[in-house]
């Protein structure tokens, strides 16, 4: 079974069977690289019956020829400001001051801070060849916009973060969901199995709003969920010893298990998942080895690290977390999940100073993210998604004292800005438009469920067809209403 | 190409045909208006009427008037004035789906282009009725009040006196009048307070999770009153004696919704059986299916497999060694049975069992959603009741009883004292309040969030309780099986005196303790216990009062105020919260429910009463609920809802526990999707034996324990897991039983073990959860006692705060609930038995414990090591693991000498062979032979 994915030469299953340890025979391993582990007497997994993919890692065949074989998802938990960054709305610079409340009243989440329509804090120029406008907060992704299809159409249905935290995770409000890495790892599988399909890259400084339960696998098997990795001491949690004793031991001790294991194996033939468990315990040992080395930078170039703003502030942090992203894209994980400290993009007051600040702190790595993915060949098979979980509104959110001056914006779920750009995707493209004042999504509505559905189809996935049984129900992603593929961006 | 162009190009290529075959029409040079009287309801009549008439109404479709077109189906409107292509009328009928393929002719293109153009035109009923707009009345206008104005002029405030819960109510007003006047739109406060955006209020929006009127709701209101605020007297539709016209007989006779009946026992060819007896009914079942396939049964399992098998299935924890012995040692004949007796009758058996029922309900300990995921402090004694139910068989009608009508049994509040039954029905009753829920803070408090936790609630219900997928239903009737979408909501009125979306009680206080208010909390725990708990706080009270007694006697002396103060400080963090029960209750006078189409809380439908789905029903019997008891205000709707689902004939009850239970024995259920038993579902693998399990189950009171024994001793049950060559040719998912499955310990039953035999499981039952603590690494760890940990099922379930070791292995998130678990086989398993610091520590323990149980007597160590972990007496491993330990104990000698050579040689040589025994127990801790069941 080898997978038609182009993957990473270095990690390509056949150099994986090539180089497989002593301790664990080719068939074990086989076993639990093979749909069969979980479809042959293995009642427990009742639920997984009928389901259109195995409930493992094991590479699949996407449903067609995809044109990306990773997904980058960088994440901008708070609502990034939309007419502040790539929506310039003339209307609003006209009616600056003018009330609008009352047209909008259902909308808006603190009505009792509400103030009036409220211009831009920055200024807008047009950039690339393509003419793409862009606001001054972001001067290093303003160089990157041949490479982007911006979507200004962008709507969710729910204007409180956590719900709308598990939209665009889950494609639901709810919690206890699979989110969007757990269905791309159960459809795809993973090219390199030393490493979680789905690794998500927090940041250190705070976890997003919803906690873990935004990488959770909800349904669909725990196998599937995603892995965070540390961006400092040991990346995944007991990847290491937890405890002091000296290697020699270890290794007695494990040679005694495996010894263990596979006696107890022997005497009892045709249990695959007993064979699946010798092989993980060889699987973990190589993991231990792959994710340290995934994130080790000290073969990185001085050149490369300033590209991400390694090294200086604000962008030392994100920096880190882009250029572990490219790191993990060349091994051959599916799905990375980039965030950054809890909700900067949160901008209820001093949105001049706050926006502009979380602007500082990701403009440059991800540009340099992108530039780098371009050079090195990664950017066509890569597919980056830029976004928070919804948008903000063009009036203004007042502080306690009423001083419009440090007004922000308030959440507003009827339009959102978002990006896509690498596999498949048409670069310098400006897609969809929001309504005079940039309240609502006008033209080429796009909601949620087309995102998700346009993202599994660049990866080979038909929207439809990627289901799970339960109760009853083929579960999707997009939930059980049909959903569009924006095909306005693709290339 | 998606939906919508399909729907273009059938369009474009309708109206070509309507071209060509209407060409004379169309060239006509005005068009001439279709009639609705002659020319369409004609067809609708001919075509459609037999399933969308007033009566049948299917998909809650009445297209025989056009009250009833307006009204559109369950999925919405079927007519968009002006827009064909918008109109399901129309699409429906393009892409050919209906009239449904077998039930009645097809339209002709003619006829769908006569209705397209008809559309087109504006869809116009002419003199049909009285006029495009049709009559309203309360049912339009009492929607949208209650979403938009109970908050605050509902059951729970009558703000400035005023209710706009009924006309009645709206025409005596409140203190600035009557809020509507009829057929003067302009003179009714309700709508002028309305038009002026004063109500509702701009600074209480977020406050009371209400949104701002639309101005199509204005409209509505209105017009309503404009036409003299008409009322029409329609009763909701409840289940009569009349038959639901979309549930047929035929319908009714699908197996699993005709009630079980006990079946001839089989008669086994008993020469195809050599090596075991059959020892009860069951074996007769199951052998007679693997006769036809040529397979016999599996030789037995040893007795040391059996008992692991039992324990580990029963109590989720291993067999102590000395148990072992002495079950070894027994030869009585029935020694067996004795054995599980004795397992049935350890309280250790609710906490496993429990914990099962647990995944069902959806039990957290914390509410979810919001990031602030509120702890549940109360929700500990529903889990304590799950377990002693379990642990004194209550039988499981009773156990259904009270967890859905619990507060229906018992007059509580006039009780003379809360006694353990009383306190028990209450507290039962959290099984209805499990969901996650953010409905304690406003912004996640709407309406459309809270139909989201009754929905929760339904689906709990429906898939643990009745093993269906009624949850289909909020949005469409059911697709495969006979539910019309009225059976959902008809559960929903079932529901909504004790969760009601208008007149919703808050699920936590937000930290405050005192519970007053609108909460979900009742103070009837037992006398008992409320007495001693207010001895308690008057103690700590006149304590303090003493205090501030000497405190005045001694005014002006600052040290000695400050002493007192301190001392005051002290006696009031002593005080405990009062003891509340987490609870659901009949609160009587229920707003009505309607029918949402497409389950949008924006788009009421017909008005719908409580019932329970109609196909379980033999159609005749009404549904009628009545008072709990004289005088009570209670609707008593779920105390009949679950007298209904608790008959001894029920279809399903029965089935689906014994079918679960059945699956936590063998590893997969008779009917292997334990919660679907309808058409989408798994057929029973053994429906004869299922139908027996049932009866047999009901004959003898319902009772848990008596099917655990009648399973467990089983000839089938006692088979070796040993899986032959002829298993995979004949039987490869062993779905005929020719073998026992093996399989790996649950996720708490891991854990469990793993404290257990290092003896470090503090065993104290019940009370408040243990709390868990996330780690700066992402490592959650529960907090132990002063004696170790105690069992899983009494750690912290946070909802955003997972026990490592459990999520590992497979613990599964509930959402709502879940029905069937999952077993991966990864790769951070076995990181976590290796390298986690705690299995670790255990390890060491597990040393110490062997050590001193054996001292200078090393193979008696590895021996009872042995027993301990793998439940065998197994002589051959034993050189294997007295070989590492050898050389783990030269490795470690060398380490610990080089690390300080100072230190006694004594002292050193003992510490070597303890780490070197630790490294033994810790390899066995990650052995197979441990981690899985035979």
């Amino acid at each position: 079974m080898t997978s038609h994915l182009p993957g990473p030469a270095a990690y390509s299953r056949r150099s994986f069977f090539d180089h497989l340890g002593h301790g664990v025979q080719g068939a074990a391993l086989a076993a639990l690289l093979s749909q069969d582990v979980f479809g042959s007497d293995l009642s427990s997994r009742g639920e997984a019956r009928g389901s259109s993919r195995g409930a493992d890692l094991t590479p699949k065949q996407p449903h067609f020829e995809p044109k990306a074989r990773a997904v980058i998802q960088l994440f901008m938990n708070g609502g990034p400001s939309q007419m502040d960054l790539f929506d310039p709305k003339k209307e609003l610079d006209k009616n600056h001051g003018k009330s609008w409340f009352g047209k909008i009243a259902g909308e808006v989440e603190s009505p009792n801070a509400a103030g009036a329509l409220t211009r831009s804090w920055f200024k807008f120029r047009q950039h690339g060849e393509c003419g793409m406008w862009v606001s001054e907060a972001l001067p290093h992704i303003a160089t990157c916009v041949d490479d982007l299809a911006l979507i200004r159409s962008m709507q969710t249905t729910n204007l409180t973060h956590e719900p709308a935290l598990f939209k665009i995770h889950s494609g639901q409000e709810l919690p206890g969901l699979p989110a969007f890495g757990a269905w791309v790892a159960y459809g795809l599988g993973t090219e390199n199995q030393n490493l979680p399909a789905y690794v998500v890259l927090d940041d250190p400084k705070g976890l997003p709003v919803n906690h873990t339960q935004s990488w959770q696998s909800g349904y669909l098997p725990p196998v599937f969920q995603g892995t965070r990795f540390r961006s400092t001491g040991s990346p995944v949690l007991n990847l290491t010893r937890d405890f002091d004793e000296p290697d020699a031991v270890t290794a007695l001790e494990r040679d005694l298990f495996m010894r263990l294991n596979r006696r107890h194996r022997d005497r009892r033939s045709h249990q695959p998942d007993l064979d699946a468990r010798i092989a993980s315990y060889e699987l973990a040992a190589r993991m231990q080895l792959s994710a340290t080395e995934a994130l080790e930078l000290s073969g990185e170039t001085q050149s490369t690290l300033d590209m991400y703003g390694i090294g200086s502030e604000p962008t030392d942090s994100y920096g880190r977390r882009c250029l572990y992203a490219r790191r993990l894209v060349e091994r051959g994980v599916r799905f990375i999940q980039l965030f950054i400290d809890f909700q900067i993009w949160d901008n209820h007051t001093d949105l001049a100073t706050g926006l502009k600040s979380a602007c500082e702190r990701t403009d440059k790595p991800i540009a340099g993210l992108i530039q780098d993915l371009k050079a090195r060949g990664l950017l066509d098979s890569t597919l980056l998604v830029w976004g928070g979980e919804f948008g903000r509104l063009p009036i203004a959110q007042l502080p306690a004292d009423k001083d419009a001056r440090k007004a922000g914006r308030d959440h507003n779920k009827n339009a959102m800005v978002t990006w896509m750009a690498g596999g498949g995707v048409k670069g310098g493209v400006t897609y969809g438009s929001t309504d005079e004042l940039g309240f609502a999504a006008a033209d080429d509505k796009v909601t949620v469920a087309d995102w998700h559905a346009t993202i599994l189809h660049l990866l080979g996935l038909d929207y439809e067809k990627l289901d799970y049984p339960r109760n009853g129900l083929k579960e999707r992603l997009t939930g059980v209403n049909h959903s569009r593929i924006i095909r306005g961006i693709l290339a | 190409m998606d939906r919508t162009q399909i729907l273009s190009i059938r369009l474009v290529m309708g109206i070509a045909i309507g071209a060509v075959i209407a060409a004379p029409v169309v060239a006509a040079p005005a068009q001439k208006p279709i009639s609705y009287a002659e020319q369409i309801r004609p067809i609708l009549q001919a075509k459609c009427i037999q399933c969308h008439a007033e009566k049948s109404q299917k998909a809650e479709l009445n297209l025989g008037s056009a009250d009833g077109i307006r009204q559109g189906s369950e999925s919405g409107a079927v007519l968009v004035a002006g827009k064909p292509d918008e109109s399901r009328l129309l699409e429906v009928l393009l892409e050919g789906e209906m009239p449904p393929e077998g039930e009645g002719d097809r339209l002709s293109d003619d006829e769908i282009e006569l209705i397209r153009r008809w559309i087109e035109q504006g869809g116009d009923f002419g003199t049909d009725t009285t006029g495009p707009q049709a009559a309203l009345s309360q049912h339009d206008v009492i929607p949208i009040l209650l979403l938009r104005c109970a908050a605050c002029h509902g059951r729970q405030n009558q703000e400035g006196g005023l209710d706009l819960r009924t006309k009645a109510s709206m025409l005596k007003g409140g203190k600035s009048g009557p809020a509507i006047v009829a057929g003067k739109p302009d003179q009714s406060l309700l709508i002028t307070k309305i038009q002026s955006e004063q109500m509702p209020p701009r600074d209480k929006l977020a406050t009371h999770s209400v949104k701002p009127v639309e101005s199509s709701e204005l409209q509505t209101l209105v017009r309503w009153i404009e036409q003299g605020a008409p009322e029409i007297d329609i009763s909701p539709d409840v289940a009569t004696a009349e038959p639901d016209p979309l549930v047929s007989d035929e319908d009714r006779r699908f197996w699993s919704f005709r009630p079980p009946r006990r079946p001839d026992i089989p008669t086994p060819d008993r020469s195809a059986q050599p090596t075991n007896e059959v020892r009860n009914p069951i074996d007769v079942f199951v052998l007679s299916r693997l006769d036809e396939t040529g397979l016999g049964w599996s030789p037995p399992a040893s007795k040391a497999v059996l008992l692991r098998r039992a324990s580990l299935d029963l109590l989720g924890l291993p067999p102590e060694p000395e148990q072992i012995d002495a079950f070894l040692a027994d030869d009585r004949p029935d020694v067996y049975e004795r054995m599980v007796d004795r397992l049935l009758a350890s309280p250790l058996y609710g906490e496993r069992w429990g914990q099962s029922w647990l995944d069902l309900a959806g039990y957290c300990d914390s509410e979810g959603v919001q990031h602030s995921d509120p702890v549940r402090p109360h929700a500990y004694r529903y889990r304590d009741y799950v377990i002693r139910s379990f642990n004194a068989d209550k039988p499981y009608d009773r156990f259904l009883l009270e967890q859905i009508a619990g507060d229906e049994l018992a007059d509580y509040e006039h009780a003379e004292a809360i006694t353990e039954e009383i306190y028990d029905n209450l507290v039962a009753t959290g099984f209805l309040r499990m969901p996650a829920d953010g409905t304690f803070a406003g912004i996640t408090g709407f309406v459309p969030n809270r139909l989201d936790v009754i929905d929760d609630q339904v689906r709990i219900l429906s898939s643990a309780v009745l093993g269906l997928t009624l949850r289909c239903a909020r949005c469409h009737s059911h697709k495969f099986d006979p539910f019309p979408q009225r059976d959902y909501y008809r559960l929903v009125a079932l529901l909504k005196p004790a969760m009601d979306e208008h007149d919703w009680l808050k699920p936590t206080t937000g930290g405050a303790g005192n519970a007053a208010g609108n909460y979900r909390f009742l103070p009837f725990v037992t006398t008992g216990e409320r007495q001693a708990w207010e001895r308690h706080e008057q103690q700590i009270t006149a304590g303090i009062d003493r205090l501030k007694a000497e405190l005045e006697q001694h005014s002006g002396d600052e040290k000695f105020q400050e002493e007192i103060e301190q001392k005051v400080k002290a006696a009031e963090s002593q005080r405990q919260p009062e003891p509340l029960i987490r609870a659901l209750w009949d609160r009587g006078q229920p707003s009505p429910t309607y029918l949402l189409q497409r389950g949008d809380y924006l788009h009421s439908g017909r008005l719908v009463g409580p019932g329970v789905p109609s196909v379980l029903t033999d159609g005749q019997t009404p549904f009628r609920p009545e008072p709990p008891w004289a005088g009570s205000t209670k609707t008593g709707n779920r105390l009949a809802f679950a007298r209904w689902l608790t008959q001894p004939n029920h279809p399903l009850t029965s089935r689906v526990m014994v079918n679960r239970i059945w699956k936590h024995h063998f590893g997969r259920g008779i009917v292997e999707t334990l919660d679907d038993f309808g058409r989408a579902g798994s057929p029973p693998t053994h429906p004869e034996l299922l139908d027996w399990l049932a009866v047999e189950f009901v004959d003898n009171g319902w009772s848990i324990k008596h099917l655990h024994r009648l399973i467990m001793t089983s000839a089938t049950y006692r088979q070796s897991s040993a899986v032959q060559p002829r298993h995979l040719e004949s039987d490869p998912e062993n779905r005929l039983l020719s073998r026992m499955p093996v399989r790996r310990m649950e996720a708490e039953v891991i854990r469990d073990s793993l404290l257990a035999i290092s003896g470090r499981l503090d065993l104290t039952p019940f009370g408040p959860a243990d709390g868990v603590e996330a780690r700066d690494d992402g490592l959650v760890v529960s907090k132990p006692g002063p004696t170790g940990w105690r069992r899983s099922i009494y750690v912290q379930k946070r909802r955003t705060q997972r026990l490592t070791i459990l999520d590992d292995f497979d613990r599964p998130q509930m959402s709502p609930n879940c029905v069937l678990r999952t077993s991966s086989t990864v790769a951070p398993q076995a990181l976590h038995l290796m390298n986690n610091a705690m299995i670790h520590e255990l390890s060491l323990s597990l040393a110490d414990r062997l050590l001193a149980s054996f001292p200078e007597e090393e193979e008696r160590q590895l021996e009872s090591l042995l027993r301990l972990t793998t439940g065998r007496p197994s002589e051959d491993e034993l050189p294997v693991l007295s070989e590492s330990r050898n050389q783990l104990r030269t490795e470690w000698h060398a380490r610990l000498s080089a690390e300080d050579s100072s230190s006694d040689a004594m002292e050193l040589s003992r510490e070597a062979n303890r780490r070197a025994l630790g490294n033994v127990c810790h390899a066995l801790m990650n052995s197979a032979a441990f981690l899985y069941i035979d």
